[in-house]
């Protein structure tokens, strides 16, 4: 990834172009190739989708084929017609290095070649390409909007205008790649639970801070904070947006684990918005940091690791003082 | 009133183990979701798979909010479990690495159902007995 550091990455994208019956031979195919994984983009699945909900619920602009399809299931009484391989199903995967690096005249025999198994592999089309990060690791952006969580934190994208009211506790942010854009649930449920519990004066530790948004947040209600992750690129990226929010002075960053913290060092409020594993691993250690009256906040958890994570938190000697949930995501409030 | 879709992306993806890199990043950027929040929800609702490729099934809605389904492993990784072994054959024509049985291929297609194409399980399991040979994986009476 040093090349990602330096230029936008980018990577070779292969789509082969096949029929519907075809689609898992030729993944594993594109899997043996080392591709991370395969994109499937198949019209059948919003046609099974307008079956079921109704197709004014489709909003697509390339609805034409799956809306043929939904037809032809109509004329056929509902059901999926086996033989409609006329739609073609795209396989694409992503693989690293340039074009020279692969023989695409082996793929493409060995796709045609599917026909000597009994499957068939409908138009066998193989086409490459080369694809940049800058085109699709912004383009959420554009749909990432101003957002008012709790009672005053309002979340503003560093390139919108927001025209604060008396008592808003702004929040400036540019995510970039990094986790924590306030619109996760465990996310929205960490900063209502500081907006709980920090009070001006207090210290935070923020373990795996992301994009630095929580870190943020509870320097602008008045405290002071460490914000860890163990990736460099997040606490980069949280550096720069503590900059941007002028707490820059009150946030220190680090890349690291809890280890990396001095273990006499405590902490009026540690929160993690990490996932279940996670804040299993570290409640022993999350205890030596705590004092008497300290809150941990840990979130990321899917409500059916709940009960794995209250487990670890009884062998660790934390109690659960509140249990927050938004969907599936549940946010803990404990302490010693 | 329900919120209109704008897109289904299916993904076959390492469960636990996703990233931002390709194919996530392309496949979801495109439609404007955000990434790094369908990793992080994809890696802790797998986490219990890991090492296993898992097919997700990703509803992209007007507002660019999205809900997931995964799926059962692909019909690949199920055979080469079937058939013990860890890869399948570069050359399938000529080197042929595992063999399975037609009940084990029935087992696989009567799994694969809900996500295949087919009309009925005879349909999908000449696709499962397919892409077996496609491995170099041999199907036995």
């Amino acid at each position: 990834m040093s090349q990602g550091e330096q230029h936008a990455a980018t990577w070779l994208e292969v789509a082969v172009t096949t029929s519907a019956e075809a689609v898992d031979a030729i993944s594993e195919i594109l899997m043996q190739l080392e591709a991370g994984g395969v994109v499937i983009d198949d019209p059948r699945l919003l046609a099974r989708r307008a079956a079921e909900i109704g197709p004014e619920l489709i909003d697509e602009p390339d609805i034409v084929a799956a809306k043929r399809l939904y037809i032809k299931d109509a004329l056929n009484g509902g059901k999926p017609d086996d033989r409609h391989n006329d739609a073609p199903v795209v396989v694409r995967a992503y693989l690293p290095g340039s074009l020279g690096d692969y023989d695409w005249q082996a793929l493409q025999e060995q796709v045609r070649g599917l026909h000597a198994v009994g499957l068939d592999p409908g138009p066998a089309l193989v086409t490459t390409g080369v694809v940049s990060e800058e085109d699709w690791a912004d383009a959420w952006k554009r749909f990432y909007t101003i957002q008012r969580i709790g009672r005053s934190i309002v979340i503003v994208p560093s390139w919108l205008e927001y025209d604060p009211m008396p008592g808003d506790v702004v929040v400036q942010l540019d995510p970039g790649m990094a986790f924590g854009t306030g619109t996760h649930p465990s996310t929205r449920l960490c900063l209502a639970a500081l907006e709980d519990f920090v009070k001006p004066g207090c210290s935070v530790l923020d373990i795996g801070t992301g994009s630095g948004i929580l870190a943020i947040a509870a320097a602008k209600l008045g405290a002071m904070v460490t914000a860890i992750d163990i990736d460099a690129g997040a606490v980069a990226i949280a550096a720069e947006n503590a900059a941007a929010n002028q707490v820059e002075e009150k946030i220190v960053t680090a890349t690291g684990t809890l280890s990396c913290v001095p273990p006499e060092q405590k902490y009026d409020l540690i929160v993690a918005n990490i996932v279940a594993d996670a804040i299993i691993d570290m409640s022993p250690a999350v205890v030596r940091h705590l004092y008497p009256a300290s809150r941990f906040v840990a979130a990321g958890i899917v409500n059916n690791r709940l009960p794995e994570v209250d487990a670890a938190w009884q062998r660790a000697g934390l109690t659960v003082r509140d249990s927050r949930r938004l969907d599936e995501w549940i946010c803990l409030v404990g302490s010693l | 009133m329900a919120k209109k879709i704008t897109a289904i992306i299916k993904l076959q993806c390492p469960a636990g183990k996703a990233t931002p890199a390709p194919p996530i990043g392309p496949a979801l950027g495109q439609h404007g979701v955000n990434i790094m929040e369908f990793v992080k929800s994809f890696n802790e609702r797998t986490a219990g798979q890991v090492g296993l490729i898992i097919p997700v099934e990703i509803t992209v809605y007007a507002d660019r909010s999205f809900t997931f389904i995964t799926k059962t492993p692909p019909a690949a990784v199920l055979l080469k479990k079937a058939a013990g072994i860890e890869k399948g054959s570069g050359e399938p024509n000529s080197a042929k690495v595992a063999s399975v049985s037609w009940d084990q291929v029935r087992e696989i297609a009567t799994l694969k159902m809900p996500d295949l194409n087919a009309a009925d399980v005879e349909a999908a399991m000449r696709m499962v007995a397919g892409t077996a040979r496609s491995m170099g994986i041999t199907v036995k009476d």
